[in-house]
């Protein structure tokens, strides 16, 4: 059996790569992808513990998981879609009609 | 019971007054504020309350203690009730915001039921910060009072008036941190003797001894800390030099309506809670410092009449003299005789009946002639007749001229402080205000003489002539009553006497 | 809050009905964002704005009466035999619960009546007021939840709706740029909580947050335990508006619209708090957690940086909604107090102290709505956005600028409204606690908030107006909805005691005490 560290490390992998792409990318849907990684090294954790445990509450969670990014992106796609229409782009850094 | 119907009656007269039409709103105004006079005049007769309601051995009048909240181990009440000393207090409030509502008639145009409908508010916070008798609820009032009181100064004051709204508002909430922060250090250092906020029983409390130490401070350091944070979280109230600096740009941009709630009635408030909380509560810590209060109170004397000197508009001068009064006040209480605080006391109704008129007066000539400055005229006696009558009248009160309320307050003053046992000195603190009365009688006549009498001068496009009725006739009441309590102070005297009597029992404790 | 006998026997634990009926106001809730979609899919372009607003509010209003009466009655509550729990513990129905359903209702219940006017002539109207009750709906999850999975769960289902609502507005770029930005941090902080429960899982094995608690108690690896709790915490950060992850919050309450930005900063920022206590009390309990897991000093820096970062922020605001915003951050920076206040053991003032930023939540839902509601109303009239574009209003709309001047006294702290006495009471249970320096903290601030409070209260009664304005119409769903706000706030002065009463018992029970 693979030690219980290395899926740890491939998660926290997978979430910085993630945090990577959501701080570099300034495209809408880069960053959405980006997130999914980030939710799918949740996801490596909660399957590879479930097994470290011998629960399947982790793999069940992950299947919540999965559901959850789906409803995300399916409310992101619209959001993204409705900036494009507004501001003909879908980098998240031209609509600056308010101030940060 | 009485005292929740008649604050909540205002309450609700308050705000079915804000949305009348302006056309009503004023004689409405002054109908509803006459409920609250009927009741407290029916409260007067049937008064039976005995000794300070703070005190051990006390019978409070129209009582009522119910449990309200909890906050951690104490407990608040809705604790209200009259004595000796807040019954005089309460029925000045409503009848000098009676007399304020019809003085409002001539000069409020704009906004009117708007105004009328704070006016009303701001009396039914002032009835509960007389009658509570439980720090919380006193605090929620004593806070309220000042919402209306922005709005009134702020939207229909004088030229400046954003900037006196805004100077009186910040003065007087940084003082009421002040006083809270002061006054919790003193409960918290009380520890497990208290269980409630209730004013009567902290007082008792800290006259028993149990304040301890608290945060590292002993017990002496406590109250001395808790004493100087109310003396001047209170002293901007009242106000005591050099706290007064608000003051005269509230007065002098208030209208006149305003000013006369403001000195008749707010700087009270200010003199009332000293009494209340500094020399009920802690007794031997005022007379610990009596020197340093007494000198604060004999500046406030000398300085405010030097100021009133000083000055060219009338609403000035009556505000800086009104510092100057309200000294007389502090250095009554510092005293610590029976004739000392009683008088104090009476002269906080006094005075609030005076200043009232003296300002409503101004405001009627004013209404009439548009100019405060004394260099301005000459000569109203010819036009305005029955109002300079006035004026001169409640000039002569303002300089204790015998058998008017004044006279009596400040006599009641000087003697209570010439033969104090906790001053030193006494005997020169009391010649040096004395010698206050001096000034304000020279200043006084010498405005009288200026504006008032020799040939008229007034270059104006209008015509000057006498005012109409409903402004003559709130002032004529009020020198009817200054006259009624100066020729009779039995009125008042015996039942504050009788509040004021356990204050002194076991008092300089330390 | 005791009531006869009689009345507590009919309920749950006495029999008389079936467990799951205590989840009512969740229920009500979630039946009637049901029965809003079964309208709007049988006659999609409706715009009987009357017909949807008032099952919306009826909903709500249903919803808020089973919280009422299950809080009198003492369902769930150490009366009568302490917390109901559901579904395999995934949920609970405690004091706390039903507590914080009656914010979300009464929330909810303003906002669906003065969409009335707001929405007029827009379109998807159905699904604005289906979202919002959804959204509800996962508020109260949220605070019922009893385990990691489903408080991940109702804290999506509530947020998935705001930023729909947010963007509603999908032809006003303001709008959709909220929306937008909304969206990508709740996106982000979303999974950095869901990895954050993920590293609690790896170290416990369990997402019930009583073996949570248990497990972290014998724990070794407690880095990653650690790593996970600050997750986590950064997950409720997000949702309660406080530093680090607030930066969404001043554009998505400017951008969107104003009964939204109400519901959000009110109602959404309480369920975060719900679900926060909950899991740091019962999951990471204090006295379970290893010693290198001190939330609770991670919670004082947070509520110090975030009630000074939103007041002065607040203070250099120009525009009205977006000071409304930034003191929205610098009040949760109050409330975040309840949690930063609380010491380990089994200590009475914690459940004090909750209860009081509780308490203060409950007024806040009306003060905070309120505030955002009379916004609606100006940008229903088309009036300007900044402060001096609200000059003079008093004088054409006096009752609307009273009920605001009340909104903003009370929010500063003034005794005209509930939010004298429910700053008061936290700052004083802080003090008890022994944490003065919070209290302080919060009173200066407090004292600041007052300057740009009143500046609104100024510009609309003192000064001058200096544009005409034109008030075309007296709109009766958002008067409606302002004047309950108003009058709650009011009455909260008077009737605070029963308020931090049953706040203080719900959060004590929580304690366990």
């Amino acid at each position: 059996m693979v030690p219980a560290q290395w899926y740890l490390l491939l998660a926290a992998a997978v979430f910085c790569i993630g945090v990577f792409g959501v701080l570099t990318r300034s495209n809408a849907l880069m960053f959405l992808m980006s997130v999914e990684l980030m939710l799918n090294a949740a996801n490596i954790n909660f399957v590879a513990f479930s097994l470290q445990w011998g629960n399947v509450t982790g793999q069940t969670f992950g299947l919540f998981t999965m559901a959850i990014a789906a409803a995300e992106v399916a409310i992101g796609i619209g959001i993204i879609l409705v900036l494009y229409r507004n501001f003909r782009d879908t980098d998240v850094t031209s609509a600056t009609t308010m101030r940060w | 019971m009485i005292i929740e119907i008649l604050i909540a009656f205002t309450l609700v007269a308050a705000l079915a007054t804000f949305f009348a039409p302006d056309r009503v709103s004023g004689k409405l105004a002054f109908a509803l504020s006459l409920v609250p006079v009927v009741g407290s005049l029916y409260m007067w007769s049937l008064f039976d309350a005995s000794g300070n309601a703070l005190l051990q051995g006390s019978q409070v009048a129209f009582e009522t203690n119910m449990p309200w909240i909890s906050l951690g181990g104490y407990e608040i009440a809705w604790h209200v009730g009259l004595d000796g000393i807040s019954l005089p207090l309460f029925v000045l409030t409503t009848v000098l915001t009676s007399l304020a509502i019809v003085s409002a008639w001539t000069p409020i145009d704009t906004r009117a039921s708007q105004f009328y409908g704070l006016m009303l508010f701001m009396e039914a916070s002032l009835l509960g910060v007389f009658s509570a008798l439980d720090f919380f609820a006193w605090f929620v009032f004593w806070e309220a009072v000042l919402v209306p009181m922005y709005f009134l100064i702020g939207v229909w004051g004088g030229p400046r008036r954003k900037y006196a709204a805004i100077k009186f508002f910040v003065y007087t909430n940084v003082a009421s941190l002040a006083m809270f922060i002061g006054f919790m250090a003193l409960v918290f250092a009380l520890g497990d003797s208290v269980t409630s906020l209730g004013l009567p029983e902290i007082a008792q409390a800290t006259r028993a001894g149990e304040v301890g130490s608290y945060f590292g401070l002993g017990a002496g350091a406590i109250k001395t800390v808790a004493f100087a944070a109310m003396f001047v979280g209170f002293g901007v109230k009242v106000p005591i030099a050099p706290f007064h600096t608000w003051l005269p740009d509230a007065h002098v941009e208030a209208p006149t309506p305003v000013s006369v709630m403001l000195a008749g009635v707010l700087l009270k408030m200010g003199t009332y809670a000293l009494l209340r909380f500094n020399f009920t509560m802690l007794p031997d810590v005022a007379a610990q410092y009596a020197i340093i209060i007494a000198v604060f109170a004999v500046v406030s004397v000398i300085y405010g009449a030097f100021l009133a000197l000083a000055q060219q508009d009338l609403k000035r001068i009556v505000a800086y003299s009104s510092v100057s009064s309200m000294g007389y006040v502090i250095l009554g209480l510092v005293a610590y005789t029976l004739y000392g605080v009683g008088g104090a006391t009476f002269q906080m109704v006094a005075h609030g009946l005076i200043s009232g008129l003296m300002f409503m007066t101004v405001g009627v000539i004013y209404n009439t002639t548009h100019t405060r400055m004394v260099g301005d005229m000459s000569g109203l006696a010819d036009r305005m007749p029955v109002t300079v009558g006035i004026l001169v009248a409640a000039a002569f009160g303002y300089m204790g001229l015998p058998l008017m309320a004044g006279f009596a307050a400040e006599f009641f003053i000087f003697v209570g402080s010439f033969g104090s046992q906790t001053l030193p000195f006494a005997p020169l603190f009391t010649a040096l205000a004395m010698f206050g009365i001096v000034v304000v009688a020279g200043y006084l006549l010498f405005a009288m003489q200026r504006t008032l009498f020799g040939p008229f001068r007034l270059e104006t496009d209008y015509t000057v002539g006498p005012a109409p009725l409903h402004d003559k006739l709130p002032i004529a009441v009020l020198l009817l009553l200054v006259i009624a309590l100066g020729v009779a102070p039995e009125l008042f005297w015996g039942m504050i006497l009788d509040a004021v009597e356990p204050v002194l029992e076991t008092g300089g404790g330390a | 809050m005791s009531l006869p006998s009689v009345t507590a026997t009919l309920l749950q634990s006495g029999g008389a009905l079936p467990e799951w009926t205590a989840l009512a106001p969740t229920l009500a809730l979630a039946l009637t964002a049901l029965a809003l979609l079964l309208v709007d899919s049988i006659s999609p372009e409706t715009k009987n704005n009357a017909l949807l607003a008032g099952t919306t509010a009826v909903g709500s209003f249903v919803s808020l009466a089973f919280s009422g009466w299950y809080l009198a009655a003492g369902t769930g509550q150490s009366g009568t035999g302490g917390e109901i729990v559901l579904y395999g513990e995934a949920l609970v129905v405690d004091g706390m619960y039903l507590f914080f359903s009656a914010i979300f209702a009464s929330v909810a219940a303003m906002v669906a009546i003065a969409s009335y006017d707001y929405l007029a002539g827009k379109e998807y109207q159905g699904e604005f007021y289906a979202l919002t009750m959804l959204a509800a709906t996962g508020m109260t999850l949220m605070a019922s939840a009893n385990s990691l999975a489903s408080a991940f769960v109702a804290l999506e289902l509530a947020s998935l709706p705001s930023y729909a609502l947010v963007a509603f507005l999908k032809k006003n770029k303001g709008s959709v740029e909220a929306g937008l930005k909304y969206f990508l941090i709740g996106a982000l902080s979303s999974a950095i909580f869901v990895f954050g429960i993920s590293l609690v899982y790896a170290v416990t094995g369990s997402l019930l947050f009583s073996d949570v608690a248990e497990a972290l108690g014998e724990t070794e690896l407690v880095g990653v335990a650690g790593v996970g709790v600050l997750m986590i915490a950064g997950g409720f950060a997000f949702k309660t508006a406080s530093v680090p992850f607030h930066f969404w919050a001043p554009e998505a309450y400017e951008g969107a619209p104003a009964p939204i930005s109400g519901f959000l900063s009110s109602a959404s920022k309480a369920a975060g708090f719900a679900v926060a206590f909950r899991v740091f009390v019962e999951a990471f309990s204090l006295s379970a957690i290893p010693e290198g897991i001190n939330w609770v000093i991670l919670f004082q820096i947070l509520a110090v940086v975030t009630m000074t970062l939103g007041n002065f922020a607040a203070a250099t605001q120009d525009t009205v909604k977006r000071m409304l915003a930034y003191s929205s951050i610098g009040q949760a920076g109050y409330v975040l107090i309840g949690l930063a206040a609380l010491a380990g053991g089994a200590s009475s003032q914690n459940g004090d102290v909750m209860g009081a930023a509780m308490a203060h939540l409950f007024v806040y839902g009306f003060m905070n709505t309120g505030a955002f509601l009379f916004i609606a109303l100006t940008e229903h009239w088309g009036i300007g956005r900044t402060f001096e574009d609200f000059n003079g209003l008093a004088s054409k709309a006096p009752m609307a600028c009273a009920a605001m001047a009340l909104f903003m006294f009370s929010l500063a702290g003034l005794p005209v409204g509930g939010g004298f006495f429910s700053k008061y009471f936290l700052f004083a249970n802080a003090v008890f606690a022994g944490f003065w320096w919070l209290a302080a903290l919060g009173a200066i601030n407090s004292a600041l908030s007052l300057f740009y409070y009143s500046r609104v209260v100024k510009a609309m009664w003192i000064e001058d107006a200096t544009s005409e304005f034109e008030i075309r119409s007296k709109p009766v769903g958002l008067y409606a909805g302002i004047m309950i706000a108003a009058v709650g706030t009011f009455l909260l002065l008077p009737a605070f005691g029963p308020i931090i009463e049953t706040a203080q018992t719900a959060a004590s029970a929580l304690f366990g005490a």
